[in-house]
């Protein structure tokens, strides 16, 4: 018997919240953790690394997604100020990245969740989609660097 | 460690005799030059046939002992990732597609001689990642579904070095990567 969804994914009639603290812990679902004890990078997304804040949710939380589909698997943590804030291109553009809360709406793929989030690649005020992936390598090799396995309850290991 | 009679049973030579065959294919499909140097993995494009292809493959099992176990198990994760849907990570990636499973198995059949992957995933970027970890060095080979290949190397957590590869380079990067991981 899966456990059941966690109530506070749920919106509740509450707002979107722009505002992020520096020392604010963001949690990504990962298969595992290699020999190093890091992050796969083959397991990192970007851009719109897809991600839940703490804030507004336990580490835990993101193994709810598509239940019981990822129960098994391992959570990452790292927080905000670790996001890897300016990589370049080579041609000399300064791509930056930042996390944006942006709550989930139930639909037939996605699970209701007000603490999702995406850490978004910018070009000046611009969001970036396109974007050559030795660029995103980077980012995801730094991500890698300071993504560490977050403490989950007896029950979800 | 594994001999050489383990793995010259009539199964794994059946395998072999798929693998020299599959490598002849690939070939052709994507218009790889015949690599000319030293290593092992020309031995596999002979042009004497399957018999010697297959002769030759069991010189470099005598070589690589478990290794070749474990090329054996990537080539199978291989297979696998075709049955792949799209999202399979639950965070809206592609499956590897089937040019990019070709070119993966391409640099597996290459890896003979160089040092063997820890890791053959689906990456999240939609492609293949072909990792390697030694002590606090890491180094991989990403295909991704666009054709385009990256190698990285990089120790602990310093600056990556991240260098785009051809096709016919891929001997170079499994030797650079060697090279980097155990000096």
């Amino acid at each position: 018997m899966p456990p059941k969804y966690p109530q506070e994914l749920l919106w509740k009639g509450r707002q979107l919240d722009p505002a992020f603290q520096s020392d604010e812990l963001l949690y990504y679902r990962v298969e595992g953790f290699d020999v190093q004890g890091k992050v796969n990078v083959d397991e990192i997304r970007a851009p719109d690394t897809s991600v839940n804040r703490g804030k507004y949710s336990r580490p835990e939380h993101v193994l709810y997604a598509s239940l019981p589909k990822y129960l098994n698997f391992k959570v990452a943590q790292f927080q905000v100020r670790e996001i890897p804030k300016e990589l370049h291109t080579g041609d000399g553009r300064a791509i930056t990245f930042r996390v944006e809360h942006d709550p989930t709406i139930k639909t037939n793929e996605v699970d209701e969740n007000y603490a999702h989030s995406e850490i978004r690649a910018f070009e000046g005020n611009e969001r970036k989609k396109n974007i050559s992936q030795s660029v995103l390598k980077q980012y995801r090799i730094k991500l890698r660097n300071v993504m560490a396995p977050a403490e989950l309850p007896a029950s979800s290991e | 460690m594994k001999d050489i009679n383990q793995f010259t049973d009539s199964k794994h030579r059946g395998r072999e005799f798929v693998l020299a065959t599959r490598t002849q294919s690939l070939l052709k499909q994507i218009e790889l030059p015949v690599p000319q140097t030293s290593s092992g993995y020309h031995l596999f494009l002979s042009p004497s046939g399957i018999d010697a292809a297959s002769i030759n493959w069991s010189a470099e099992i005598q070589l690589g002992g478990n290794a070749n176990t474990r090329l054996f198990e990537f080539l199978d994760d291989l297979k696998c990732m075709k049955s792949l849907p799209d999202n399979w990570n639950g965070y809206g990636s592609e499956r590897p597609n089937s040019r990019t499973r070709d070119i993966a198995e391409w640099i597996l059949l290459a890896t003979p001689g160089f040092r063997l992957p820890d890791r053959v995933a689906p990456s999240a970027q939609g492609g293949i990642g072909i990792s390697f970890h030694d002590r606090d060095k890491y180094a991989d080979i990403e295909c991704f579904n666009t054709g385009e290949i990256l190698g990285t190397i990089v120790t602990g957590n310093g600056e990556p070095e991240i260098w785009p590869i051809n096709f016919n380079e891929i001997r170079i990067a499994l030797k650079k990567i060697g090279d980097y991981l155990a000096p």
